[in-house]
């Protein structure tokens, strides 16, 4: 593999799930929007508020640390567009020569990059936020793991081509019990790595004023912005790929994402926000109680 | 080569008895002496790395284990040497001394292939741990006490083993023995072995010394001994034990990984509740050890050499973490994570390094922790394969142990480095430590870095491949395409990020809506895991914790106590009842005599 190959999957994870973010983004906008029975924002918004942002003047609050408040956007922005890479990979490189667990890791540092940023804006406002990011980090990534773990116990191999090449074969993940249950959990667990309602208690824009966000303005917050889009669009992606057999034919792989994202979509605008205490209960009872069963379940056959 | 190795064990050995004799106000003399041999050993072994011939005699072995290991044990040498040159310590000549004594039996230990010789320098190394511990004050004494019972304790039990081991197969080198494990005495033999490895290394149930001494030793004995040398000889030891002298059996290794994820997940969970830096730091350097223990115990070649990294780069990056605490302590003259805060701006350099050793230990890559846990969680799954489930088990306790660390060093992170300033911070003006102490803790971060990006180039091919042929070498080409995506990414991200930076900027004071951020509003961080802490299951688990019933040491104590209350009635320490006794029972032995 060449170099010039990663650079271009590198640009090309910038670009496909860049626009594939902000329209994914535009979604659920437009969706949310008619649920209330408003009209909603024209397809290309969330293009031009990037814009609109990056032109504006950038506030630096006086006790921040500079070098991280500057930094964690880029941070965030690297692995987010490095994890849509590394999916990338597993679509136009057979086999696709990465696992699972690299895929764990990797989406654990948005949650970073968002708890740092608060951290070094000095605000008492955004420790609050950042405190609540790293519980929210610590209630979903057990469900998540949980769910994720449970194709590989199926097939004795955490290798993305492995469990692709099965879909394949036999029949998609979520055709099984297990694969149903865990793709539940998983997708509840992942709203919470997205930070959409009801676990959107780090932001909270009613009650901490954005929280970790809340000295971020101009560029800085449009990286953030972006960050968010192409998470969801990854997270989606992934989804896709692991728990419904991929995109081998693009229309239906199409198809499947826009029901994944309906559901996060429908899942955000159906619930209240919970507290941090609660999601931590919610999550490491039930969801954790199912995941277990999925587990249980697909060691046994099913 | 023999020779040769005499002078290695001999030379740091006399120098360390020299510095003992030396009166304390010569403290450049001794720091020159630590130093300078510590260099010159750690040259030799980076020179001679592949240089060196196989030996296996009567009484020494040297094959890849051990040079892995000598490199490890002179390099953190150099490294603590290098850290204490401003070290203010009374008593500096027992701290050089005892130093350099261990890391003499350090080498001796790893070179050693008569058990009973290692014997020795496993004895020796739990006097000098007990001897620098107490280097921290009177309050280090009773953490000292219960180190040197622990630690003492556990090698009457590796005596125990090697009788054990003498009893079965008549010899005393380790490259000679291949014992199966198949009746009750081998079981008894191998558990003797595995007792004192987990007792050095930390792993729980014999782990309570570790957290006892945090507070109250100095930081660097914390970051020499129990951060990385005994990590080192401990899981060497295990290796030893579990690759050389005993063959694969299924109850004992399961009883190994159970420990091990045991050991990840309690250790973490006692770690995020903790309010004192170097505490938190202690309980991670045991819950570290279950991953060690994890990839050992997967029996199979990734799982193990992914124990071994792991083994390497915990005692860099948990070396590296302590040394910061160090600074931080040395200038604020607090590790109370409630009084810090703010420290980022007034200390960048040993903030950045912390950074780096805390995303390590996380396992975020590419930094080194992530590749060796990668590796132990690819031997889990390749020992499942066998159709044994509980691998599915442990896998998921590696993991959440990750996830749990990674949160509980981002706390660290915010109430030291970040948020805000506690008012006695405000006070002091604070600058950056001395040369000499960012110095080292910023090579091992750097380490940390570099183990991470040239994961094959360097430790893997340098250090573990000559140890163990890797059977499935196509699994650690998997990671070859997202390291370089990563590698590639950062380069992208670092040229196009210059373009994007704000060119209108305002400098204005945080928004809280309004009001003014008073000293009382301040979030230090502590308080973050206060949630876990209330759940109704964790909190019976927690109290518990805290009245210490966990805790072996404190458990074997109360029994012992229990049952010799009736002999303290007796000994009432009084001159005058002894002499009744004793008259009285030269009395009745006399009587009996003259009947006689």
């Amino acid at each position: 593999m060449d170099i010039i190959k990663i650079f271009l999957l590198i640009l090309g994870s910038f670009v496909i799930f860049g626009i594939s973010g902000m329209i994914s983004g535009w979604l659920d906008r437009k969706i949310t929007a008619r649920l209330q029975w408003r009209i909603g924002p024209p397809w290309w918004q969330n293009f031009a508020d990037f814009l609109k942002l990056t032109g504006k003047e950038t506030v630096i609050p006086d006790r921040a640390n500079e070098f991280l408040f500057f930094l964690s956007p880029a941070i965030g922005i690297i692995s987010v567009v490095i994890t849509g890479a590394v999916l990338l990979s597993g679509i136009f490189y057979k086999p696709a020569r990465w696992d699972l667990f690299i895929f764990i890791y990797l989406m654990m540092i948005p949650s970073i990059t968002i708890f740092l940023a608060g951290a070094a804006s000095g605000n008492v406002l955004a420790s609050v936020g950042a405190g609540r990011e790293l519980r929210l980090l610590l209630s979903y990534e057990l469900p998540f793991i949980l769910a994720l773990l449970v194709p590989v116990v199926k097939y004795h191999s955490a290798q993305i081509s492995e469990i692709m090449n099965y879909q394949m074969m036999y029949k998609i993940n979520v055709g099984y019990i297990s694969g149903l249950i865990a793709f539940i959990v998983g997708l509840l667990a992942f709203q919470g790595k997205l930070g959409y309602v009801p676990f959107d208690v780090s932001e909270a824009e009613t009650e901490i004023a954005g929280g970790t966000f809340v000295e971020y303005s101009g560029v800085l917050l449009a990286m953030f912005k972006l960050t968010k889009w192409i998470l969801l669009s990854v997270g989606v992606t992934f989804f896709v790929i692991y728990f419904l057999g991929g995109f081998h034919n693009l229309i239906t792989g199409i198809l499947k994402y826009l029901l994944v994202l309906l559901l996060i979509v429908l899942i955000k605008n159906t619930n209240p926000r919970l507290r941090t205490d609660q999601i931590l209960r919610f999550s490491w009872g039930w969801l954790t109680i199912l995941g277990f069963f999925a587990l249980i379940l697909s060691l046994a056959g099913f | 080569m023999d020779i040769m190795v005499y002078y290695f064990i001999g030379i740091p050995f006399i120098a360390g008895l020299f510095c003992l004799l030396l009166p304390d106000k010569w403290k450049t003399l001794m720091w020159a002496i630590a130093f300078d041999v510590c260099l010159v050993l750690f040259g030799y072994f980076v020179y001679f790395f592949d240089k060196i011939p196989a030996l296996t005699g009567n009484l020494f072995v040297w094959d890849g284990l051990t040079n892995f290991t000598l490199l490890g044990v002179s390099f953190f040498g150099l490294i603590i040497s290098l850290y204490s040159y401003n070290l203010t310590i009374d008593f500096l000549n027992r701290y050089y001394g005892f130093l350099l004594l261990t890391v003499a039996s350090g080498i001796g230990v790893s070179v050693s292939n008569n058990l009973l010789l290692m014997a020795v320098f496993w004895g020796i190394l739990a006097i000098t741990l007990y001897m620098m511990i107490n280097l921290g004050g009177s309050d280090a004494a009773y953490p000292a006490k219960k180190t040197f019972i622990m630690v003492g304790g556990s090698d009457s039990f590796l005596i125990l083993g090697i009788a054990i081991v003498w009893v079965l197969t008549g010899v005393l080198n380790i490259t000679e023995m291949h014992i199966e494990i198949d009746r009750a005495l081998a079981a008894c033999g191998f558990l003797s072995f595995v007792i004192a490895a987990f007792t050095k290394a930390g792993a729980m149930p014999f782990h309570s010394w570790i957290p006892e001494i945090a507070e109250n030793a100095p930081v660097s004995v914390m970051a020499f001994l129990p951060a990385s040398i005994d990590k080192l000889l401990g899981i060497y030891l295990l290796a030893r034990v579990c690759l050389n002298m005993f063959s694969y059996h299924e109850t004992m290794w399961f009883l190994l990984r159970l420990v091990g994820a045991l050991t990840i997940v309690c250790a973490v969970f006692m770690a995020l509740i903790q309010h004192n830096m170097k505490k938190l730091l202690a309980y991670h350097a045991v819950s570290q050890v279950g991953y060690m223990v994890l990839g050992i115990a997967s029996a199979n070649s990734v799982g193990v050499v992914g124990g071994l990294f792991h083994m390497l780069n915990h005692a860099i990056y948990k070396c590296c973490l302590f040394l910061g605490a160090g600074s931080v302590e040395e200038k604020t003259k607090t590790t109370d994570l409630d009084q810090l805060g703010g420290l980022a701006g007034m200390m960048p350099i040993t903030f950045v390094s912390f950074l780096f050793a805390s995303f390590a230990i996380s396992g975020i890559p590419p930094f080194n922790g992530f590749f060796s846990k990668w590796m132990i969680y690819q031997g889990l799954v390749e020992a499942g394969k066998s159709g044994e489930p509980s691998w599915i088990l442990w896998i998921v306790m590696a993991l959440i142990g990750s996830g749990l660390t990674l949160a509980s060093f981002m706390k660290i992170i915010h109430a030291v480095f970040l948020g805000q300033k506690s008012a006695s911070i405000e006070k002091k003006d604070i600058k950056e430590v001395h040369w000499t102490m960012f110095v080292p803790a910023t090579i091992l971060s750097l380490l940390c870095l570099c183990f991470g990006l040239f994961y094959f180039q360097i430790p893997l091919s340098k250090f573990f491949l000559p140890i163990m042929r890797i059977d499935n070498m196509e699994y650690i080409l998997n990671l070859e395409l997202p390291l370089l995506l990563i590698i590639a990414g950062i380069i992208l991200g670092f040229v196009i990020y210059p373009m994007f930076m704000p060119r209108k900027r305002r400098i204005a004071p945080v928004f809280i809506g309004g009001e003014k951020q008073e000293e009382e509003m301040r979030i230090s961080g502590t308080e973050f895991y206060n949630v876990i802490r209330d759940t109704r299951f964790l909190k019976t688990m927690y109290v518990a914790a805290e009245k210490k019933i966990t805790d072996l040491y404190e458990v074997l104590k109360s029994t012992v106590l229990y049952f010799t209350e009736g002999f303290r009635v007796i000994h009432t320490g009084i001159l005058g009842t002894y002499l009744t006794w004793i008259l009285f029972g030269t009395l009745v032995f006399l009587y009996i005599f003259i009947r006689w």
